[in-house]
């Protein structure tokens, strides 16, 4: 386990990458999704609401 | 093509394929995702010279394709804009560009990270990392001029412009290790000649693309799909100001 997380002595570049790689990933689900439900929300948009 | 483009052009049509495609997209890419993680981070083999820094090539090199196509899409967008001045086109470059500068920003920071230990730097000036700064900035350019006119249409026009100039720079970027001396690896997978990888890390490498190239493909679509019903509300608006 400990090797797996040392990465061979390169532990903090590959876990770096991949948690900046997946949080764009996260924050921008995150984004879309609040926008979605804003416009959701927005009583004007029933065309919206019956789509989704 | 163009028949393909003309159906899909009509916004309510879009609307209908798209709430179709974004949820198959969406469970698509999480399941990629997860067997990609499995893939890249346990069962494919460390370089025999890198060793287990060649593990962050699995993130960086899909982000560098989607931040390459992406602006691809974003030119291609840009023209059906500027010379067919389908607002869906527009739309669709206006969905592209924060995604697409999004995924070049994650190759630079990430290359930077894989630069490092194996390199001995964080950045140097060559031509593959200067060109694709380069793109960087041309999608920022992009997005500062599409949201930067009091008259949206005139933003719209001047930033399809830009993204259009832009795309001379995608053979730059994508030649720039041919052309150039540079400290960034040629070309190991289209290259003439074959690819020059193992399979055991373009497996890989393709299943993490794949759930990228779906991800990006959601949030496209989703923030499209938010960005008619916005443009249809703001219309709505207008229209019950002028009555």
């Amino acid at each position: 386990m400990t090797s797996f997380i040392d990465m061979g002595g390169y532990g903090l570049y590959v876990w770096l990458s991949y948690a900046l790689s997946f949080a764009f990933v996260i924050g921008a689900a995150a984004h879309t999704w609040q926008r979605a439900r804003k416009h959701k929300k927005n009583k004007g948009l029933k065309e919206y609401t019956e789509q989704t | 093509m163009t028949g393909l483009f003309d159906s899909l052009a009509n916004p309510t049509r879009f609307r209908t394929v798209s709430a179709v495609i974004r949820p198959f997209c969406f469970w698509a890419a999480a399941i990629f995702f997860i067997f990609g993680l499995y893939l890249a981070l346990l069962a494919s083999p460390p370089d025999y010279q890198q060793g287990d820094a060649v593990r962050i090539m699995y993130v960086h090199v899909p982000a560098a394709w989607l931040g390459l196509s992406s602006y691809l899409g974003l030119g291609l967008c840009a023209l059906f804009y500027v010379v067919w001045r389908h607002p869906l086109a527009n739309i669709a470059a206006r969905a592209i560009a924060p995604i697409g500068a999004g995924f070049t920003a994650l190759t630079l920071i990430t290359g930077s990270l894989w630069g490092y230990p194996i390199w001995g730097t964080w950045w140097v000036w060559d031509a593959r990392l200067t060109s694709m700064l380069v793109l960087l900035f041309f999608f920022i350019g992009y997005i500062a001029l599409e949201t930067g006119f009091e008259r949206p249409e005139r933003g719209a026009r001047m930033a399809s412009i830009l993204a259009l100039v832009g795309v001379l720079n995608l053979p730059i970027v994508k030649f720039s290790v041919d052309w150039w001396n540079t400290l960034h690896q040629p070309a190991s997978i289209l290259r003439s000649g074959g690819m020059a990888i193992d399979v055991s890390m373009l497996w890989p490498l393709f299943t993490m693309f794949a759930g990228f190239q779906l991800f990006f493909i959601w949030v496209v679509l989703h923030r499209m799909h938010w960005m008619l019903s916005e443009r249809r509300r703001v219309a709505g608006k207008a229209r019950a100001k002028a009555m």
